[in-house]
């Protein structure tokens, strides 16, 4: 079975400084400087296709594992990674500009959509629910839109059952409803419970980690005529700022003692 | 223009997304006309049983198990014409708006704030309504307004949004569209309800944690003292990351957004995505090592110090 797990590489926005955020009369933000992480919900996608790879051990079934990533040329060093845990195919579209696809869902499931169709066929699909960034939450549903194939949302767990069907578990209002699934089929994965990315050995990384990454060009892979159905036409700050009090003393028993006294003692006896 | 509301009759909290979706309508669509409201779920019956109504019509779309393929076949085959459709603010509603839209070449936005019209020339003379959506990006540091280009327009709401009481009555039911067995991929489904989780979206008090507690050893001092305050334990997505909680006490945008009357945290740094979760909570006390951390602006009260001796401290006053 052949899956692919689509993932943004994001600045760290815990890093932006504050006058950042400030800026007014710009469609987006300098994020330049800030270190790059996975998003958070496509490392979760990428853990569990190594952890569906891990179950079939003793099964008769074979996972295939791609990566595919659009953005800067720096993100070529996760996908470096992605070889080193096993992942046997990397593939970068190469867009340099972040602001290109940043609000731009319609273009990177075209994108996504024409990989699948054009350069490597897939059986299932695993992206991030939305990233951090954009915000869009939209591109698993206009992906699978975009190939005619069914999607299943708020995944958290996928286990192996042959080599057309698997085990899906999904969150739904008021607990998780788990599938047999037949394929091809879109995940976007949700709030997974173990969703942080394993950590490649030195060995791998020197025998796996080198190997080169295909690079895509966006014109290729129809992006370049494909037309947003919405534009982002302004950005604002938000103040959240309250008239915080700091609670200053010699030793932290004195400020917890302080804390319940004053703020919280009349506020819980009347709860 | 004509807008409809788009209602998920499978979910438990089917009334509080409908009140969301008349108190969205109440403020942004003054002056549009109101058409029918379509609703997915499982029968009529279901939806006679909700005596309230937000819309004098409704057009069911029935199918004994939930599966968006069969919604969007309802709901793409019963919908002719343009205009605005309100979708509720949970994944289903999500969903659908997205794929709706791009069936029927339309336009979506999830998670909208805010609407408003504009009128546009369209050439001779010729004036056209533009929409457009408010909505927080960038994990909500920002918030960005959209211009929708194509009709329909399909939006889904955000949580946490203001609500209006419901009229009281059942919809008139004006035709169902049955859409059994249209999910060929599913092959057999089971629900497993979740184990209780104490409630975090009605808890009075909440103690959160955040990555600055370290380790699932210091969570026991945060367990402890939360039982010392009565209040319900909640972590920040890197705690839930390291499986310290589990993931349904994940406060965040993608976790709970709660209201409680008093909200401590402990070792959280207060990144945006966080503090959507807690914003509405009516007192905020932060405490942390650093002084600079955000959450330190974005609290009422804050301590600068460990976490681990302040929580002790207000375990032996709770007793």
């Amino acid at each position: 079975m052949k899956i692919l797990g689509c993932f943004k590489v994001v600045p760290d926005l815990d890093l932006i400084v504050e006058e950042d955020w400030n800026i007014e009369n710009h469609l987006h933000i300098d994020t330049g400087y800030a270190k790059l992480i996975w998003n958070c919900f496509d490392e979760g996608a990428l853990e569990m296709m190594l952890r569906l790879s891990d179950l079939s051990e003793g099964l008769n079934v074979v996972y295939k594992l791609s990566a595919l990533t659009i953005g800067r040329q720096k993100t070529e060093n996760f996908l470096k990674t992605l070889y080193a845990l096993g992942f046997s195919e990397g593939a970068r579209i190469c867009v340099e500009a972040e602001d290109e696809i940043l609000f731009s869902p319609e273009m990177i499931s075209e994108g996504i959509a024409n990989y699948v169709k054009k350069i490597e066929g897939q059986d299932v699909i695993l992206t991030g629910i939305q990233s951090s960034d954009g915000n869009n939450k939209m591109t698993p549903y206009l992906l699978a839109e975009k190939l005619g194939w069914p999607c299943i949302t708020q995944v958290i767990g996928l286990e192996p059952i042959d080599e057309e069907h698997l085990k899906v578990t999904s969150q739904v209002s008021g607990g998780c409803i788990v599938r047999k699934v037949k394929t091809p089929c879109v995940f976007a994965i949700g709030n997974a419970p173990c969703s942080y990315l394993r950590i490649p050995t030195l060995k791998a990384k020197m025998k796996l980690g080198k190997r080169p990454v295909t690079r895509l060009v966006p014109e290729d892979m129809g992006m370049s005529e494909t037309a947003e159905n919405v534009r982002v036409t302004a950005l604002n700050p938000i103040d959240k700022k309250r008239n915080t009090v700091v609670i200053e003393a010699d030793s932290p028993q004195e400020k917890a003692r302080c804390l319940y006294e004053k703020y919280l003692k009349e506020r819980l006896s009347e709860l | 223009m004509r807008y409809h509301f788009v209602v998920n009759g499978y979910a438990d909290d089917v009334l509080r997304q409908m009140e969301e979706q008349m108190g969205f309508a109440q403020k942004y669509l003054n002056g549009m006309e109101q058409g029918e409201a379509i609703i997915y779920c499982r029968s009529v019956e279901d939806v006679q049983r909700l005596e309230r109504h937000h819309s004098k019509e409704a057009v069911l779309i029935s199918a004994r198990e939930y599966a968006p393929e069969a919604v969007l076949h309802g709901l793409c085959d019963r919908i002719a014409d343009g205009g605005l459709y309100i979708f509720g603010n949970d994944d289903a509603g999500t969903e659908l708006s997205v794929r709706m839209a791009a069936r029927l070449s339309g336009s979506s936005v999830t998670e909208a704030e805010n609407l408003w019209l504009s009128e546009e020339s369209a050439g001779d003379s010729e004036l056209i309504n533009k929409i457009h959506v408010m909505k927080m990006v960038y994990a909500n540091h920002m918030e960005a307004a959209f211009v929708m280009e194509r009709e329909p327009y399909c939006i889904s709401l955000a949580r946490g949004a203001s609500s209006q009481e419901l009229r009281v009555g059942s919809f008139v039911i004006k035709e169902e569209i049955s859409c059994e067995n249209m999910a060929e991929h599913i092959v057999s489904q089971e629900f497993y309800p979740e184990a209780l989780t104490g409630g975090l979206d009605k808890a009075k008090v909440i103690l959160a944690a955040g990555r600055g507690v370290k380790n699932k050893e210091n969570m026991a001092v945060i367990d402890k003292a939360a039982r010392g305050l009565k209040a319900e334990v909640a972590v920040s997505r890197p705690a839930a990351m390291n499986a310290w909680k589990p993931m349904n006490r994940l406060i965040g945008v993608s976790g709970a957004m709660v209201g409680p009357e008093v909200c401590i945290t402990a070792g959280v740094s207060g990144a945006a995505a966080f503090y959507a979760g807690i914003e509405k909570s009516k007192f905020i006390v932060a405490i942390n090592t650093d002084e600079k951390a955000p959450i330190m602006k974005m609290a009422d009260v804050a301590i600068v110090d460990d976490f681990l001796p302040i929580m002790e401290e207000l375990n032996n006053i709770c007793k």
